[in-house]
């Protein structure tokens, strides 16, 4: 019995580094990624950061609802609906903030749009939303105008 | 236990697919420097949320410093019965953390 389990044990560790190389691939660096997005001063650079160099196309299939006027640019409702169905990755990007990258969602067949937030927006400016659907990418822009502290109008 | 910081309110439409609304009391601090001393104060905002339903991941959440105070997100489950449990946790970015484990009723 004893000897089995050795050469298994051996057989197993010599496939480790393969297995290790592939995992290096896959979900550490999109978790270390991620975290890089968050820290990227434009839109453009977090969704490279995110999405390299897909593009994503503006489509009616993806809804963001917001407010045209926000009186108080420090919660801002959010509203992200879609009719794309396996949606698996969403990112939300306040254009006009210091840190464009606001929220990104992982979702799985267990979940899906309407999902809605509230988020803080620096000045008025456009947030664009955008879902990879079966690895293709989707986006909808809203422009939203924040009169900040101040009643709208 | 301290109270918990997590909220949330479940509601089981037909086909298994439940609406839930959760809020988390956290003040979601951007870094910022105090206008009468000029002192750089840190950021303090949520990372990360992790949502289950019965322990498998249903959402994975990051969020930057622009979420605002106390988020309130509402979100779509599917294949959701009664009795199942829906658990929310989240992850700060100076570590501390909170749990809360609803049922669905």
């Amino acid at each position: 019995m004893k000897r089995r389990e050795v050469i298994r044990g051996m057989a197993g560790a010599s496939l480790l580094p393969f297995f290790g190389a592939l995992a290096g691939l896959l979900p550490t660096t999109a978790q270390a990624r991620v975290a890089e997005a968050f820290e990227a001063k434009t839109p453009q650079e977090a969704l490279a950061t995110l999405f390299q160099e897909a593009q994503a196309e503006p489509s009616e299939a993806l809804i963001l609802i917001a407010p045209d006027i926000a009186e108080n640019g420090t919660a801002v409702p959010l509203t992200i609906r879609s009719t794309l169905d396996n949606i698996d990755y969403i990112a939300v990007l306040a254009t006009g903030n210091p840190l464009p990258l606001v929220a990104s969602y992982k979702l799985t067949k267990h979940s899906s749009p309407p999902l809605s937030l509230r988020i803080k927006l620096g000045k008025t400016q456009d947030v664009v939303v955008v879902a990879r659907a079966d690895g293709k990418l989707y986006s909808s822009t809203r422009h939203i105008q924040v009169s900040v502290g101040g009643c709208g109008g | 236990m301290s109270t918990s910081t997590i909220k949330a309110r479940i509601q089981l439409g037909d086909h298994g697919v439940a609406t839930v609304r959760t809020l988390i009391a956290h003040p979601m601090l951007i870094d910022r420097t105090d206008p009468k001393t000029g002192a750089r104060l840190p950021a303090h905002f949520i990372e990360d949320v992790e949502i289950t339903l019965n322990g498998i991941p249903a959402i994975s959440l990051e969020w930057g410093q622009a979420v605002s105070t106390n988020p309130l997100v509402a979100f779509e489950l599917h294949g959701v019965k009664r009795g199942d449990v829906l658990g929310i946790r989240w992850k700060d970015n100076q570590g501390k953390t909170d749990a809360g484990e609803f049922p669905v009723v």
